[in-house]
């Protein structure tokens, strides 16, 4: 792997984070991290609408005239999406039907556009595929601890197994939409204090 | 005027493969939807009523029924589909009822209920309580049906749906037999 490729790669997962450093796409990140096994679901879905988007844009961005670049940006993610719905409808229906609203929601999530605008339809499929993976995966990645953060302290438990113990009574507030803001804003300081004392700004 | 059909033929192009793709995805995966629903059926018609012989399906006003005959044609009883009103959303949900009118069983569909207020409907007691129901119980909120702090929407949808599912199954299937609470 060259050093240009690493950086585009560890970029989207490390510096660049989606979540805990750009803020961006912040309605899905709120909305399904109650439990960890759907913030997952929900980061994997991401995953592979990003990264094929990015290699399909990517690949026709010299057809497209810059006056239409959006709507044909938006044309090509929805129909990732519609898929992404589509397939996890038939082979895995709890997940569906458990991140419900919030796929086809995915089409307006502005990490995926983003990335479209700011990387895939300037830069060659290979390299657009690498930054759609490492965003991807950076989006993943704090999906599911902000999703486990917030099932410790929700219910007592993470991916439905047990950690806290029968003592504990579960703080309920981090189960709903507010500590989802709560849990999110914890997670920020705490990543903002790891990097400044590893010096990655 | 040049730029404005290259424009226009290009979004075509791009919408036409979308299409296509997504077409092709639809029939890949339409099929295994279909099956798993007919398997669930099939699965709640033999275990509830294992002496099935004929399944036949009606819908009365936007309720789904399939009744179920068994081999003389002696009625054994239905599955029910209906849709609650919730706080956020339709509540799909289905009914195992009995030939005598007694919830069986309840499942839910896909819903947008909160975790731990709405989706209460899910667990319970709310689901004890809705099994052995009969058309000739109230079926009301703090009658028969405890509410549940918090999630008056969720339950109260519940409430008035199952007393009209009940309704129309014992309209269509139980007539002669007295219906309070109507």
């Amino acid at each position: 792997m060259s050093s240009k490729t690493a950086t585009i790669f560890t970029r989207g997962i490390l510096t660049e984070n989606p979540v805990f450093r750009l803020l961006l796409g912040l309605c899905p990140v709120l909305a399904v991290t109650a439990w960890a096994d759907s913030a997952f679901g929900m980061g994997v879905s991401t995953l592979a609408v990003l990264t094929a988007s990015n290699i399909v844009i990517s690949s026709i961005r010299k057809f497209i005239p810059v006056k239409i670049r959006i709507p044909c940006f938006i044309v090509v993610i929805a129909t990732f999406v519609t898929i992404v719905d589509m397939v996890l409808g038939a082979y895995f229906e709890a997940l569906h039907a458990e991140l419900g609203v919030f796929i086809p929601l995915i089409v307006v999530n502005c990490v995926i556009l983003g990335r479209a605008e700011a990387f895939a339809s300037k830069n060659g499929v290979f390299h657009a595929a690498v930054d759609g993976l490492g965003m991807g995966l950076g989006f993943t990645l704090s999906l599911t601890i902000l999703g486990a953060f917030r099932e410790l302290l929700g219910a007592g438990t993470v991916f439905g197994q047990n950690i806290m113990g029968a003592a504990f009574e579960p703080i309920q507030l981090f189960a709903l939409p507010p500590g989802a803001f709560i849990a999110l804003g914890l997670l920020i300081a705490l990543v903002n204090i790891l990097y400044k004392k590893i010096g990655l700004e | 005027m040049k730029d404005i059909l290259k424009m226009a033929l290009t979004l075509m192009l791009i919408t036409a493969a979308s299409a296509a793709s997504l077409s092709y995805v639809h029939g890949l995966t339409s099929d295994v939807v279909a099956l798993r629903e007919a398997e669930k059926t099939r699965q709640a018609i033999s275990e509830y009523f294992p002496a099935a012989e004929t399944v036949e399906e009606e819908t009365v006003e936007g309720v789904g029924f399939k009744a179920v005959y068994d081999e003389g044609g002696v009625f054994l009883g239905v599955l029910a589909e209906a849709r609650a009103r919730g706080y956020a959303g339709p509540i799909p949900y289905q009914l195992v009822i009995d030939s005598q009118g007694e919830i069986k069983e309840i499942t839910y569909g896909a819903n947008e209920e909160t975790v731990g207020i709405g989706k209460q409907i899910e667990e319970e007691p709310f689901v004890s309580q809705v099994i052995g129901l009969t058309p000739a119980d109230p079926i009301e909120l703090n009658t028969d049906i405890d509410l549940v702090s918090g999630a008056t929407e969720s339950f109260a949808g519940m409430a008035r749906s199952l007393r009209d599912t009940m309704d129309k199954f014992a309209a269509r299937f139980l007539d002669g037999q007295e219906v309070e609470g109507s």
